[in-house]
């Protein structure tokens, strides 16, 4: 009992002297952005966030020091940006080492059903990325996914999908039980897209030939300053997209000459290319996850039970053609919910800590 | 249950700062507490030490009535001395004064000498000599004298000699023996 008063009075003296500071990191390939909630000790929050190039580290150990500097009740936590990570269906040590190796990898078991995983040496990287500051929780994107949707995999199967900016988790849950399991690397596919699409219009047989075709362009012959109009022509197209509520519209598009008066050749040209740009990631993620929900439907080890829904929580901000892909393309019914990784990150860390 | 792939690392409030800041106010505490100690231990020196002086106090003070008295007892006594050297002196000069009074013809044999009185005894020839040479000092000085005498050898008298002087005084018997052979 004494010891449980000193901890209690060393607890209610921590909350009294100090704020507690959670500083939450989204690692990218390309930029890293730090959200930082300061918890008051009467409740008052007060929340900073920023965004880094993912190489300029010294940067983001300044900014992250200054917050740890205020408060020793900081927390550090990082959503693993590992690709080497996944989950398994099973949380027996004989049936685990069927889905990754025990002794490289580190895991994590959510109850008796399922578990998560990284590799080691990624960790150990991680962590010695961030020596100078330290980290005290890393968390796995397919826990945040599971905690996210919480209300919905206790129900019949489907998909669910968390979208960073550089991997997608994906999960397949049947009334809580894990199914499958698997990350997509973004960059890895991204040099390779082509190729990818072609292959999956090949196992499948899509009906986005035409459109790849037309619409899709290697965005490194693009030239800015180009006055010719001649490469990006097809991409007005696709300028317009957003404009349509279904691809239906498509047969109504036509180019409309009093819009492009309007704007100069340079102006549209980036706008275009930011558009096409974005059209290709959106198309790429869909291209990964019908190459997910293949190896699902087509893999041995799993029951390829037939998905009908697809949970995605969006972390980056999805365009509506991403979810008319998939129901037109597909045929799923897709349900997507805004997904605030940062700050979702932050709950966890909150929860984990106590 | 953890859900994090590493264990946060624990959260103490000594930083730094605090580590100072706990410095100084232990260094300050201690300081007080010190001092307080300090001026406890001397405070109780003081007592203890005023306690002493107290018990020194009576003790000298017991000395002093004991002194006292011892010297009110040895002035006393130097005063019981004076008194006795003095009688002594009176006594020796009484005792010269006698031996002076006897005459060469008369030879004392004792002499008995009272607070307020002389027996004298010794022979003489016959007694006039006696009567001339020594009775009539002796009326001279007591006021009662009274001789008698019996017959010695070879035709000398044996005497006794008292003298009284008329004092209302206690007697002390002094017996002072005088053997002239």
């Amino acid at each position: 009992m004494p010891i449980l008063f000193v901890e209690l009075a060393v607890f209610s003296l921590k909350k009294l002297l100090y704020n507690e500071i959670y500083i939450n990191i989204l690692q990218g390939s390309e930029n890293t952005v730090i959200y930082v909630e300061e918890l008051g000790s009467k409740g008052a929050v007060s929340r900073y966030e920023e965004s880094f190039n993912s190489s300029e580290k010294n940067k983001i150990y300044e900014y992250i020091s200054g917050f740890t500097h205020m408060s020793p009740i900081h927390y550090i936590s990082i959503l693993d940006p590992s690709l080497n990570q996944g989950a398994f269906p099973t949380c027996s040590s004989a049936d685990i080492t069927k889905f990754c190796d025990l002794g490289a990898n580190e895991h994590v078991c959510m109850g008796k059903t399922w578990g998560y995983y990284t590799s080691k040496l990624d960790l150990l990287q991680l962590q010695g990325r961030y020596k100078k500051i330290g980290l005290d929780f890393v968390f796995s994107p397919f826990y945040m996914l599971q905690n996210f949707f919480q209300d919905k995999i206790k129900g019949e199967l489907a998909l669910y999908i968390l979208v960073c900016e550089d991997y997608m988790a994906m999960c397949v849950f049947d009334e809580s039980n894990l199914k499958f399991a698997i990350l997509q690397d973004m960059q890895k596919e991204n040099d390779g897209n082509e190729d990818l699409m072609m292959d999956v219009s090949d196992d499948e047989d899509l009906m986005l030939d035409d459109l790849e075709d037309e619409s899709s362009v290697d965005l490194d012959d693009i030239d800015l300053d180009d006055d010719d109009d001649d490469d990006i022509d097809g991409l007005d197209d696709i300028d317009e997209l957003d404009d349509f509520d279904s691809f239906d519209d498509m047969d109504d598009f036509s180019m409309d000459d009093s819009d492009e008066d309007t704007f100069s050749s340079t102006e549209k040209s980036l706008d275009d290319v930011i558009e096409q740009n974005t059209f290709g990631e959106d198309y790429h993620r869909f291209s990964l996850i019908q190459s997910a929900v293949n190896t699902f439907y087509k893999d041995s080890k799993y029951d390829g039970e037939f998905i009908q829904n697809v949970f995605i929580a969006d972390g980056i901000g999805l365009n509506n053609e991403f979810k008319r892909f998939l129901e037109e393309e597909m045929f799923l019914n897709v349900f997507i919910r805004r997904l605030d990784i940062t700050q979702e990150l932050s709950d966890l860390a909150k929860v984990e800590k106590k | 249950m953890r859900y994090s792939f590493i264990k946060p690392r624990k959260k103490s409030l000594f930083t730094p700062e605090m580590k100072l800041l706990f410095a100084f106010f232990s260094m300050s505490l201690f300081m007080i507490f010190g001092t307080y100690g300090f001026l406890l231990y001397k405070d109780e020196m003081f007592t203890q030490e005023k306690r002493d002086i107290e018990i020194e106090r009576a003790s000298l003070q017991q000395n002093i009535k004991e002194m006292e008295a011892s010297i009110a007892y040895i002035e006393q006594q130097n005063l019981t001395s004076s008194k006795i050297f003095t009688q002594n002196t009176v006594l020796k000069d009484s005792i010269q004064n006698l031996f002076d009074l006897v005459p060469q013809r008369i030879t004392l044999s004792q002499a008995k000498l009272l607070k307020n009185g002389l027996i004298l005894y010794g022979i003489t020839p016959n007694k006039d000599v006696y009567n001339f040479m020594l009775h009539a000092p002796l009326r001279s000085i007591f006021h009662r004298t009274y001789s008698s005498f019996y017959p010695a050898e070879g035709g000398w008298l044996r005497f006794v000699s008292t003298n009284y002087m008329d004092e209302e005084e206690s007697v002390d018997e002094n017996v002072v023996e005088n053997n002239d052979g």
